[in-house]
């Protein structure tokens, strides 16, 4: 536009200066400059008339897999001769291929595509915009505007792989797994002993018991397993992160997260997530791929944010995860999450909770500690006390926890946390004699 | 150095040679001075992709042009010196074009490496180049041949009619600026 005023401006200036003068020389000097200004009109483009639609490869990835944008403009109206159309990439997608933008001449009834690959972090990316200008190829006349054409991407979150969690929570459902139910009936690990019913198999009897009473044979029992319920809850309190530079403390969170879900849903249990922060967003229990799908969506979505209400743990829906469940709780923590955790507990409910360490994660990330002065040092020692103090307290009230400095491998950590303590078989023996 | 750079700087020495000639015919230095002063500034503002220097360019040589007209230089390097600054001036936006529809959406790292028109390979930058390029030739050919004429035929004309068609030309021109203005809006 600015261009057209200039040009005219000077068609202007000539011919008026030429009538001024009476100099017919000076009139003929606009010639060229009239001739240009007449063949940008005469081209001019008409309001363009295109239909666009967008395609992703793939609607979900997993963190760190390309997808493929792909756009499809089919022009319904005249000949354009020149189209410059921009796709306006969601923030926090990187284009590892191709460009978001095409330029290119387009004649009527013509068609054209163009894609790009993108990756992301964790998160959902809704592409909304295209930004089309068409102009003559002089550049003078052009229309420019926004389409609107749709489009989402969701990328899971990162996932740390965890083989199967041993967790023994108060109760179990009915249906037959990996988790030991406190009650006698079909299984492998021994339970106890009980006088013989009619229908025991003969191999359950318990021959030396049998032997040392007269009056009657005893049966072997053994301890059912089975699925049980298991709540996650994740952490997403803006005051528990802590972030240093790209990397933040919550995006683990969210990484130990899925991978403690997908364990637990491997094994058949019935997995709900709580995620407690800005609101309370729930994932209600369920079981199977689906459920895995629903938890990874929840988890591509979390964010950490500010709430006065759920600043502290004293309203978590206890509600919502079925009475003595296994409750699985990740979180840096903080001293006044104690109490909370506390009544979880004396309410029946299997605590176990991981804790990425705060502490060792802010002191790795700043620069190495032994250069840092004395009184950082000195810091640095009270604040992991105190922090090793309140996880103390914690296993003294019977929770498990687990504190995870995130630089170590998450499955290394919770299989070292986890074993069942085997009973060494001498002391089998000694206990039977 | 892209084709259309080329003919840019081409088209730049060209609008400075022809008005320096004129004005050094014309027995008058000062004007072959700042001409050649305004086309090394152009080129100056080319190699540096300085939008402005463009505009600078145009308005110093049709003013130029017209000066020389009014004082007796030899029109014909006029015309041929303003139909190459309006081809420079053209093309240089074009450049400019290019250049911004290519960073528009690459990334701060990769933008500095591709910044360039030349290490564009997109066949259709190529083939819009050359409509660009075909396209202006017709219409800085068709210009300076209507000047040519403009400048070769005589007509004798009262004084009334010449104001009268200066009227009619300015009010068309105005009428004609308001309709692409709204149009373009």
């Amino acid at each position: 536009m600015r261009r057209l005023l200039f040009l005219s401006l000077l068609v202007y200036g000539l011919i008026i200066a030429g009538l001024a003068t009476l100099h017919g020389n000076a009139v003929a000097l606009a010639m060229p400059l009239v001739v240009y200004l007449i063949a940008a009109l005469f081209y001019s483009p008409e309001k363009p008339r295109l239909v666009i639609t967008r395609t992703l490869s793939t609607s979900i990835v997993h963190h760190g897999a390309p997808a493929t944008v792909t756009l499809t403009i089919h022009n319904q109206g005249t000949q354009l001769e020149e189209v410059l159309i921009e796709d306006v990439v969601p923030q926090g997608l990187t284009i590892t291929e191709g460009d978001p933008w095409i330029q290119q001449s387009l004649p009527a009834g013509g068609k054209t595509e163009f894609s790009y690959t993108v990756e992301g972090k964790r998160g959902s990316y809704p592409f909304r915009y295209l930004h089309v200008t068409v102009n003559e190829h002089l550049g003078l006349f052009r229309h420019q505007g926004w389409l609107e054409v749709g489009g989402s991407l969701m990328v899971l979150p990162e996932m740390l792989q965890l083989e199967h969690l041993d967790i023994r929570p108060l109760r179990t459902r009915g249906y037959a797994g990996p988790i030991p139910s406190r009650l006698a009936g079909s299984g492998t690990d021994f339970f106890g002993v009980r006088e013989y019913q009619l229908g025991d198999p003969l191999r359950w009897i318990n021959w030396r018991a049998s032997a040392r009473h007269q009056h009657g044979l005893f049966t072997n029992e053994f301890e059912m397993e089975r699925i049980a319920d298991v709540g996650l809850i994740l952490d997403a309190r803006q005051n528990n992160n802590v972030v240093v530079g790209n990397d933040s403390l919550f995006e683990h969170a969210i990484s130990a997260t899925a991978g403690l879900a997908e364990a637990f849903l491997n094994d058949g249990n019935r997995v709900g997530m709580l995620v407690y922060g800005r609101g309370l967003e729930m994932t209600y229990p369920g079981y199977g791929k689906v459920q895995r799908e629903r938890i990874m969506q929840a988890l591509a979505h979390a964010k950490t944010g500010d709430s006065l209400v759920f600043e502290s743990m004293d309203y978590l829906p206890v509600r919502f995860f079925p009475a003595k469940s296994q409750i699985v709780l990740v979180s840096p923590l903080r001293k006044e999450d104690l109490s909370p955790l506390t009544r979880l507990r004396a309410r029946g409910y299997q605590v176990l909770v991981v804790s990425p360490d705060p502490v060792a994660f802010e002191a790795q990330k700043h620069a190495p500690i032994a250069d840092a002065d004395a009184s950082v040092q000195l810091a640095l020692r009270i604040t992991r006390v105190e922090r090793e103090l309140m996880l103390r307290r914690l296993r003294r009230v019977g929770i498990q926890v687990i504190n995870w400095q995130v630089d170590k491998p998450f499955a290394n950590v919770m299989r070292t946390a986890l074993i069942r303590p085997i009973i060494p078989i001498n002391r089998i023996v000694r206990i039977e004699r | 150095m892209n084709l259309s750079t080329r003919i840019m700087t081409i088209c730049i020495l060209v609008a400075t040679a022809a008005l320096a000639l004129g004005y050094g015919l014309n027995r008058q230095p000062i004007g072959v001075l700042v001409f050649v002063a305004l086309g090394l500034l152009w080129l100056v503002g080319q190699r540096y992709a300085l939008r402005a220097f463009a505009g600078l360019g145009m308005l110093g040589f049709t003013g130029g042009a017209l000066l020389g007209t009014l004082y007796g230089v030899q029109s014909g390097w006029m015309l041929v010196g303003i139909t190459a600054a309006l081809v420079a001036w053209d093309l240089h936006h074009f450049i400019q074009h290019m250049r911004v529809s290519e960073q528009a959406e690459t990334t701060p790292e990769d933008a500095g490496e591709r910044a360039d028109i030349e290490g564009r390979t997109d066949a259709e930058a190529r083939v819009l180049e050359h409509l660009h390029l075909r396209r202006l030739a017709i219409v800085s050919g068709l210009g300076l041949l209507l000047g040519t004429l403009a400048l070769t035929v005589r007509l004798t004309l009262s004084f009334g009619i010449i104001v009268a068609l200066g009227l009619v030309a300015i009010y068309g021109l105005s009428r004609l600026v308001h309709y692409l203005r709204q149009e373009s809006d």
